[in-house]
């Protein structure tokens, strides 16, 4: 918010800095991207080897997006009957400081546990700074989250919130948190660490949170892709979970909301997830004289919070409404020239150049979203490396006209403008 | 024939002089007469990548009139980014068209030998090529640049892989990777490690003795990349400096 208040040259300046010294200048993190890039490219070529059907999913559901999109506001009112049919509560905030206000009313009075799993939506309203802040212990339970959360950092990838860290930097982390003098060397020791120490978190969560891969307006059911079982436990161990998710994440039916999971594990290199939850309202039974009855051994209450935060508008714009297509699979930052020397600092709250344009359109606005706009190279390999064929670098030129009108476009626009156009 | 070199400010902005020179000898030896426009900035393509399209359309207008004053045969440019402004931006979105073909030297010299058998010497060494992104993915275009390399003989020429490009279906050179070289219009600092990964990533594990992109747009970014990383074990040749080289 205190960004309203910089200007452009200064927020220009902020982002230099952070993406050269943090990023650019940081050797491990580059070992470490390099490392990530050559393990996402072997899993991938594994996963289309065993699975080569996959890649006829592409067309598929990119057809299934473009629909939702154009459809969205009536998806939306579809996926609350649904919802509400269920026995769920549905929700649908404006922005980001209702989503969490919402959230904060349905948690309820301070000093309550919160799990949460890892959501980008959640990044983009920031909840975890914001419960904490009104008095609850919030604990971020993927791995590479909790990382983020122990360090008081940002996701460095869509789906890989820690990637930019070595298996050394991650374990000295976790030692300090837990007290224990881990080895840095090996990554099951650390991986073992955390499992113990968010064990307990788990068991006395009041409230889970987590966000959702895609959502079925039929049926009002929630897809989450995972492989760590924190979801799993922290949408069926509290009283209460909440989902937090995109509007864009909504398609027409279960078949479509399991296509595009499916799509989205297969490129994000997956060969099979190890569980993927469908969750379409709080746990019930009807075993005793088949009286349905609400809270059996899951959650007693489903609240589902949809963020609309200029998401709607953006499904209107026909030159922008693409970049609601993106399934946050995050295989295009495995093959950004530019993520590869800055990883997640390329970008604000969404990583990446199709982050920089999440950055821009939703989360932080034209003028503080637009440093990370500049960064793109424009080289277009993330729209082959897409499984939705979305021309980031097309929408980044158009946006970057807009921001040139509005006075936020770097001086070494300028200069250039000047250099190479000044005469003629 | 008479031919329009279009792009030699953006090569003497760049300090690719050498380039330059290839590109005259090579033009020359295949019986072109050369002319240039005095003055022309031909990188369209940066204006739209800048967001400053509309503003310098005047440009463009002014490139017009002197294309019809000189009546060229053909205009000819080793960026490709004059190539995808004239053969698809201004004529779709202003209406602007020429009345001569403009293409990539890599096409001009395709077509050149098609027609006409070079005598060209054996080059026993192995050569790099990077597809430039707006001849290459942007525009779909990447059988020129082979067409002549493969004309060279005992040439290796090395192009950049991709383990999942052939289960896809997918030309291997669409995943080819960016020396980030238009990064130096808008956050030069960070196009410096950019291109420096770029070599260390892409070019010294394929141990090429010598690399080259399609555009001179791209291949500035390489000879950056290359001087930024410290690397002498791979020297920076652009297609016409290899094919001047051995063309008799």
């Amino acid at each position: 918010m205190g960004n309203k208040e910089k200007d452009i040259k200064e927020l220009h300046n902020e982002y230099m800095s952070e993406i050269i010294a943090d990023g650019a200048e940081n050797e491990t993190l580059r070992t470490a991207i390099r490392r990530a890039r050559e393990a996402y490219r072997k899993n991938l070529k594994k996963a289309l080897e065993t699975f080569p059907e996959s890649v006829e999913y592409k067309e598929k559901a990119r057809k299934i997006k473009e629909y939702a999109i154009d459809h969205l506001e009536e998806l939306i009112e579809k996926t609350q009957k649904a919802v509400e049919r269920n026995h769920g509560h549905f929700y649908l905030a404006k922005d980001a400081e209702e989503a969490n206000e919402i959230i904060s009313r349905i948690v309820g009075k301070p000093k309550k546990i919160i799990v949460k799993g890892k959501s980008l939506t959640t990044e983009e309203t920031e909840l975890r700074q914001y419960l904490q802040k009104v008095g609850h212990e919030v604990w971020e339970t993927d791995l590479g989250e909790f990382l983020v959360q122990i360090r008081n950092g940002r996701p460095m990838h869509m789906l890989a919130p820690s990637v930019d860290l070595t298996r050394e930097e991650a374990a000295k982390l976790i030692s300090k948190i837990t007290g224990e003098d881990l080895p840095e060397d090996k990554i099951e020791t650390s991986v073992a660490a955390v499992r113990r120490f968010l064990r307990d978190k788990f068991t006395n969560a009041d409230v889970g949170i987590a966000g959702a891969n895609s959502i079925s307006a039929d049926t009002g059911t929630l897809f989450i892709i995972e492989n760590e079982g924190n979801i799993k436990l922290t949408a069926s161990l509290p009283e209460k979970f909440i989902a937090l998710v995109g509007v864009e994440k909504i398609v027409p039916t279960l078949d479509d909301a399991f296509h595009m999971v499916k799509t989205t594990w297969r490129f994000a290199n997956y060969q099979v997830p190890s569980y993927v939850h469908m969750i379409s309202g709080p746990s019930k039974t009807g075993d005793i004289e088949k009286v349905t009855t609400y809270g059996a051994h899951g959650p007693k209450e489903f609240h589902l919070v949809l963020l609309d935060n200029g998401r709607i508008e953006l499904s209107k714009n026909k030159d922008f409404k693409e970049i609601l297509y993106c399934m946050k699979c995050g295989a295009c930052m495995y093959e950004c020239p530019v993520f590869w020397v800055t990883a997640g600092h390329f970008g604000k709250s969404y990583p990446g150049g199709i982050g920089a344009l999440w950055d821009a359109f939703i989360a932080k606005g034209f003028k503080e979203g637009a440093p990370s706009v500049y960064s793109c190279a424009i080289c277009d390999r993330c729209r082959v490396r897409c499984p939705l064929n979305i021309d980031t670098a097309k929408m980044i030129i158009k946006l970057r006209k807009v921001l040139y009108e509005k006075g936020y476009a770097p001086s070494t626009v300028k200069e250039a403008e000047k250099k190479f156009f000044g005469d003629l | 024939m008479k031919v329009l070199l279009s792009g030699v400010v953006n090569l003497k902005h760049t300090n690719q002089l050498d380039v330059l020179e290839s590109i005259e000898s090579t033009l020359k030896k295949a019986g072109a007469e050369i002319s240039h426009i005095n003055g022309e900035i031909m990188c369209g393509e940066a204006s739209i990548n800048l967001g400053i399209s509309d503003k310098i359309l005047p440009i463009f207008k002014k490139f017009k009139e002197k294309v019809e004053e000189i009546k060229p045969d053909v205009i000819v440019s080793a960026y490709a980014a004059g190539v995808a402004k004239w053969s698809r931006d201004l004529p779709n979105n202003y209406g602007l068209k020429l009345s001569v073909p403009y293409v990539h030297l890599s096409e001009f010299f395709a077509d050149y030998f098609s027609k006409n058998k070079p005598n060209l010497k054996p080059f026993p060494h192995t050569y790099f090529v990077q597809h430039g992104c707006t001849l290459g993915r942007k525009m779909g275009r990447y059988g020129a640049i082979r067409e002549v390399l493969n004309l060279i003989p005992e040439l290796r020429v090395i192009e950049e892989d991709y383990p999942t490009a052939e289960l896809e279906g997918i030309d291997p050179a669409e995943f080819n990777s960016c020396p980030g070289a238009w990064l130096n219009f808008t956050q030069p600092d960070l196009g410096d490690y950019v291109k420096e990964n770029y070599v260390l990533d892409i070019l010294v594990p394929r141990k090429p003795e010598y690399a080259g992109s399609t555009c001179a747009n791209g291949h500035f970014g390489i000879r950056q990349g290359l001087e930024i990383a410290e690397i002498d074990s791979i020297k920076p040749l652009y297609f016409t400096q290899l094919l001047d080289k051995v063309w008799e």
